[in-house]
């Protein structure tokens, strides 16, 4: 188990490492002087100048960089000059949301797509399986963008049961808190549902096709239990690796989705601080969220490792 | 000495492409033709439209069925149905660049790996380091340097895909090269370069077929998306994503106004999906 | 005995759809019964049925498969339509079942303890701590050492044969008066084999558990079991006491097989007879004899009317219209003739001091540990080994088909080891690999005949335009119809599939000849087709050959010399003959020790004499 986690730590830290590289070029890259750009054509020279001093932007570049990574460490993110208020203010208010938001989609996802692939998998009825794959099918056709005009449509505009968008905080008021939380958290999740329900049904399907299934079958095990406590273990692990990869995603999908429900998290964020070339914030950001993925990929990878002996072992 | 008695029919012999037949069942048919009918509209565009997708008239959000304007027109008076046909157009034009351009590039990076260790791990760490950008998350780094526009869909739709191609073409080469009878034509004298074009590549090509059309799909998405956040496409120009997105604050008193592009989007990505799906059932018998 | 059956099998038929929408009528009326703490064998080859048969008593069929028609007594209730509860409580308490591949029948997510665990909990085992105690009793009783370390080890963590043991335990836990093995051995090296075989008879006798034994290995059959049913084309062909069939078959097809089956005693340069033709196809009806076709006592009334299984003496039946009229016994087969070889010529390839180690820093295994040989002009060189003795490196270290670590390799007097570019091409002009797997080793997509012809294409021999009569030449060289140049490899059988790898081998005239397990993934009596086409290759040709086997009995029959390796290197080499009737090193003698043989040498039974 340690070992594993040690012999993927050096490429996550690797890949880390040169994502910070990367939002750290972006401002570099943007053409023109970087301390104008962020100051606006409206600011005067001494803004510009404490921009430069702030940012360390007479100095080489590897001192900048430098600067900018031991600031991260220490929390220390410096002041938004376009939004205004302190940068780490700004994510923290927005990462609470985005959390929220991501974790409901993960929750959703995981009980859509292992019902799903459970039944896939499983029915005997072929209108059950037909079924299923008709709504995977359908999920992973319409685009989140297209899935969340339809909720609205439905459920905000004709239904009038639950609000179009915004967001109260789940833990300030819980019962309004989840109202607002449904309809991005399952508009986010619909494509990850369908993607883990197919591959949970095709692993599933795998599983029970197995040479050990046979084995318990013909010790005249219970086919519910084989199912639950043989298939469904031999199955899992895979299905974890995967779930690590669509957190990414839904990571990435709650950038549209917060657009379309007006919901205050990193991705409005990320998008208000493009569209005003506050690029300190979008660096920061940029380098969180690929950070945060990194995170939960090698979590799912041990959990994985965790779950198999063969590679616990190893 | 044994006599060996015909086993296989004669219809056995050439048998019909597998992709051909994947592509002849239902499955198959439907998303065909859905495909068809999208690309078909986004290719008549300047034919079927009537109007140029720009024109404002004096008409806002006029129904469905004015006359001049079958599907109405937007909060600026622009023809909706030009604006569809237009946008189909525009967004056809760019997943037909940036996806062949991901795969040939993402192929290419594999082809590479595969000639020496060394290449193959910068090759699959560069691919880790597109990856933990997720989708979106890629595409506003993009847009953070180029700024929105054209260019930079296709460039994160291209970038987006380069490691989808490249890891499925990476593994399916190790896996066939594995194979017995790689060594078996080695042994038998055929050269590296041979045993690549004939033997490995075409082993491993399905997979890449049916990724093909699901990342055009995931194409159409991340299109949509762009658009949607503003760093997509530079409006007036219509692209599906951009009607859609214009159409959220009017959601309430005109639905129509979202109906055209919601209904394309939908058909062509359910179309992909079902040529993807019976090309991938073909291939796993 | 004159108590009733405890299992009664009636004329039972089993059919599979499929894909193309066909029937495939695997099992067409097999009947069998077993009597209390009785040992059967059904034997046949791959397509009897066999399998089929064992999985449709207890209702396991897979995927389209169903019983049409028949009936499965155990203790008079009829299992073909028991309910699924009905089933279940006999699954595993009335009748256990062993399978063939013990690296996959057990769930490598849960320990040991968890499985067995879980039969005993199925089988109304209440008390947790009583079920663990039981487990334990139950590794004991099936040999694991140390049971109590291992009952929470997972199944990676033991060999194969442990895991056949294991799987013997689960059998065995909910005490069943039945235990239905399916090649239970077949996955496993000889030694590991004679283990369990040994382990299942002991069980038996000691718990008095009746056995069903299925089985391909006639040798199995004879060192396991009192009774022996021989199955082909989905019907019972034979069925009696197993000295008694083994020895004096009724049936043509029991006769033609065991006449097939190469012996430990047969002398090197031997021929065995294959039987002509190939299985029937069970997607037709069957009009008559399934045999008829490839029977030398077939008459007119074979192929229209079916035989019944009649008895012929008190205790064995066949299912043959010319047996049921003859009194005696099929003659017993001519005794072995050595075929006439040339004498060996010259040395071709030699090696020296061979080395290849396998793994990464944290890991390493030394798969050749200094091996040498030598191989002459018209030579047949037999390695045998166990899995993992290195015998498969060897064989791709001398195709240069992987790099050696040390050593030297000669060929014709020159130095290969680390060949150039136009080096590598005269060593792969002179030195061809024929490949275990029929299947894995032709690629796909490419036809036979494009197959045949890319060394051809690759060595530049001959032009475009002469190729296809060269393809057809060496086509009709291994026996194949040279029509079949543009059909893909799927559409052949195993041995087909082998012939083209043949005749892909022998495209560029080599010298020499390695062949990596040609015929272990063959049935027997194709087996024989193919090493017998490999001796008339080596006498028109001259061809050295490395061949290369697990099976002891093959690599005499067809070697002038055998090396015998072990862990990497060369334990014991000489002549054919010797190395089986003097071994002088220990790992030989365990290796013969271990090889079942269908029946005690000819000549230790006269034809005609019965012994009990």
């Amino acid at each position: 188990m340690r070992g594993h986690l040690l012999r993927r730590l050096p490429s996550a830290l690797l890949v880390l490492a040169a994502a910070s590289v990367l939002a750290f070029g972006i401002l570099r890259l943007v053409p023109g002087d970087p301390a104008a750009v962020l100051a606006g054509p409206d600011a005067g020279p001494e803004v510009q100048a404490a921009i430069r001093d702030r940012l360390g932007l007479d100095e080489p570049l590897p001192a900048q960089y430098l600067h900018w990574i031991g600031g991260l460490l220490t929390g220390d993110l410096g002041p938004s000059y376009v939004i205004g208020g302190e940068t780490a203010d700004l994510i923290a208010d927005g990462l609470g949301a985005t959390v929220e938001l991501t974790l409901g989609a993960l929750l959703f996802a995981v009980l859509i797509g292992g019902t799903l692939g459970v039944l896939g998998a499983t029915a005997r009825r072929p209108w059950i399986r037909g079924a299923v794959r008709s709504v995977t099918t359908a999920a992973l056709a319409v685009p989140p963008y297209v899935s969340g005009v339809l909720l609205v449509l439905l459920f905000a505009v004709l239904l009038g049961v639950l609000p179009a968008g915004g967001r109260i905080p789940l833990l300030t008021a819980p019962d309004l808190g989840v109202q607002y939380l449904l309809l991005p958290a399952l508009c986010l999740a619909l494509p990850s549902a369908a993607v883990l329900g197919r591959y949970l049904e095709d692993s599933l399907r795998r599983a029970l096709a197995e040479d050990h299934v046979r084995t318990a079958t013909a010790a005249g095990i219970a086919p519910r239990r084989i199912l639950w406590r043989h298939a469904l273990p031999h199955a899992l692990p895979p299905v974890v690796t995967l779930l690590g990869i669509q957190t990414g995603h839904l990571l990435g999908g709650a950038v549209l989705v917060e657009a379309i429900f007006a919901w205050p998290g990193l991705g409005q964020l990320a998008e208000q601080a493009l569209v005003r070339r506050d690029y300190p914030v979008v660096q920061d950001l940029l380098l969180l969220l690929v950070a945060v993925f990194v995170l939960v990929q090698l979590l799912s990878d041990l959990v994985h490792a965790w779950l198999d002996p063969r590679i616990r072992w190893e | 000495m044994t006599t060996l008695a015909p086993t296989a029919p004669a219809a056995a012999r050439r048998p019909r492409h597998p992709y051909l037949t994947a592509l002849a069942t239902a499955r198959g048919r439907t998303g065909l033709a859905l495909v068809g009918l999208v690309v078909l509209a986004g290719l008549l565009a300047p034919l079927l439209a009537g109007h140029p997708p720009t024109d404002q008239s004096g008409l806002t959000l006029a129904p469905v069925g004015t006359p001049g304007h079958p599907l109405g027109t937007d909060d600026l008076g622009r023809d909706l149905l030009s604006r569809l046909l237009h946008g189909i157009r525009a967004d056809l034009g760019i997943i037909a660049v940036a996806v062949p351009l991901g795969a040939v590039l993402g192929c290419l990076l594999a082809l590479a790996a595969a000639v020496h260790p060394a290449v193959d791990t910068a090759v699959q760490r560069a691919f880790d380091l597109i990856l933990a950008f997720p989708g979106l998350i890629l595409a506003l780094a993009v847009t953070a340097v180029l700024g929105p526009g054209r260019l930079p869909v296709v460039l994160v739709i291209a970038l987006a895909e380069i490691p989808v191609f490249g890891r499925l073409l990476r593994t399916g080469i190790l896996a066939q090269r594995s194979r017995e009878y790689v060594t078996a034509a080695r042994v038998g004298g055929t050269s590296g370069r041979r045993i690549l074009t004939r033997h490995v590549l075409p082993n491993a090509a399905d997979p890449l077929v049916v990724q093909f059309a699901v990342s055009l799909t995931v194409a159409v998405f991340l299109e949509g998306a762009m658009s949607f956040l503003g760093v997509g496409v530079r409006p007036p120009e219509p692209t599906l994503g951009a009607v859609l997105s214009q159409s959220m604050p009017h959601l309430a008193q005109a639905p129509h106004f979202a109906a055209g592009p919601l209904v394309t989007v939908t058909a062509l990505v359910l179309g992909l999906s079902l040529v993807a799906e019976a090309l991938n059932r073909e291939i796993r018998r | 005995m004159t108590t009733a059956p405890l299992l009664d099998v009636r004329d039972l038929h089993v059919s599979f759809t499929t894909p193309d929408g066909a029937d495939l009528h695997a099992v067409r009326g097999v009947s069998l019964t077993l009597r209390r703490g009785e040992t059967v064998a059904v034997v046949g080859e791959s397509g009897s049925g066999k399998s089929t048969t064992a999985l449709a008593l207890l209702r396991m069929l897979p995927g389209t498969g169903r019983i049409t028609a028949g009936s499965v007594l155990l203790d008079g209730t009829d299992l073909t339509t028991a309910g699924e509860d009905a089933l279940r409580a006999v699954r595993g308490s009335r009748v256990g079942m062993v399978f063939q591949d013990p690296m996959t029948a057990l769930n490598p997510v849960l320990t040991v303890g968890r499985h067995l665990d879980e039969v005993l909990r199925a089988h109304g085992g209440r008390d947790r701590a009583a079920r663990r105690a039981r487990a334990l009793e139950l590794l004991g009783l099936v040999g694991i050492p140390d049971p109590g370390r291992r009952l929470d080890d997972h199944p990676h963590q033991f060999s194969g044969g442990q895991r056949q043991r294991i799987l013997i335990a689960m059998a065995l836990a909910g005490e069943p008066d039945v235990l239905l093995a399916d090649e239970p051995t077949t996955a496993l090296d000889a030694t590991v084999q004679d283990q369990i075989l040994t382990l299942l008879g002991d069980l038996t006798r000691t718990t008095g558990t009746a056995l069903v034994l299925i089985t391909h290995n006639l040798g199995v059959v004879a060192r396991t079991c009192e009774r022996v049913l021989v199955l082909y084309g989905g019907t019972v062909v034979e069925d009696g006491p197993t000295a008694e069939v083994l020895a004096r078959p009724r049936h043509p097809y029991t006769a033609g097989l065991l006449a097939a089956v190469p012996r430990l005693s047969t002398p090197s340069g031997t021929r065995l007879t294959g039987i002509p033709g190939s299985p029937p196809d069970l997607r037709l009806p069957l009009a008559g004899c399934a045999f008829a076709d490839r029977c030398p006592l077939a008459e007119d009334r074979c192929r229209t009317a079916a035989p019944e299984l009649t008895a012929l003496t008190d205790t064995v039946r066949a299912a043959c219209h010319p047996a049921a009229e003859s009194p005696v016994p099929l003659p017993p087969p001519p005794p072995p003739v050595r075929a006439d070889r040339p004498a060996p010529g010259p040395v071709v390839l030699a090696a020296e001091g061979l080395r290849k180690t396998y793994g990464n820093r944290r890991r390493r295994f030394t798969a050749l540990d200094g091996v040498s040989l030598t191989l002459r002009t018209g030579e047949t060189l037999g390695i045998v080994g166990e899995s993992g003795s290195g015998k498969s490196t060897l064989a791709r270290i001398l195709a240069h088909a992987h790099p050696a670590d040390g050593g030297r390799i000669l060929l014709d007097g020159q130095d290969v080891t680390r060949p150039g570019r136009a080096g590598l091409r005269t060593v792969r002009r002179r030195v061809q690999m024929v490949f275990q797997d029929p299947y894995a080793s032709l690629d796909p997509r490419m036809t036979a005949g494009d197959i045949v012809a890319e060394p051809l294409r690759a060595f530049g021999i001959g032009t475009a335009a002469d190729r296809p009569a060269r393809v057809a030449e060496l086509l009709g060289r291994v026996g194949l119809d040279p029509a079949a140049a543009d059909r893909l490899p799927r559409s052949f059988s195993g041995g087909q599939r082998q012939r083209i790898g043949i005749a892909r081998a022998l495209a560029p005239e080599p010298a020499v000849l390695l062949c990596d397990e040609p015929v272990s993934a063959l049935d027997v009596s194709v087996q024989a087709q193919i090493t017998g086409l490999l001796a008339d290759l080596q006498r028109d040709l001259g061809l050295a050959l490395v061949f290369i086997a697990h099976d002891l009995a093959v690599v005499r029959q067809v070697s002038h010399r055998i090396a015998v390796m072990h862990e990497g290197r060369i334990v014991e080499e000489g002549d054919a003959d010797t190395v089986c009737e003097q071994p002088r090193a220990a790992y030989t003698r365990a290796l013969l020790a271990a090889v079942p043989e269908p029946v005690r040498p000819p000549v230790a039974v006269p034809a005609g004499k019965v012994t009990v």
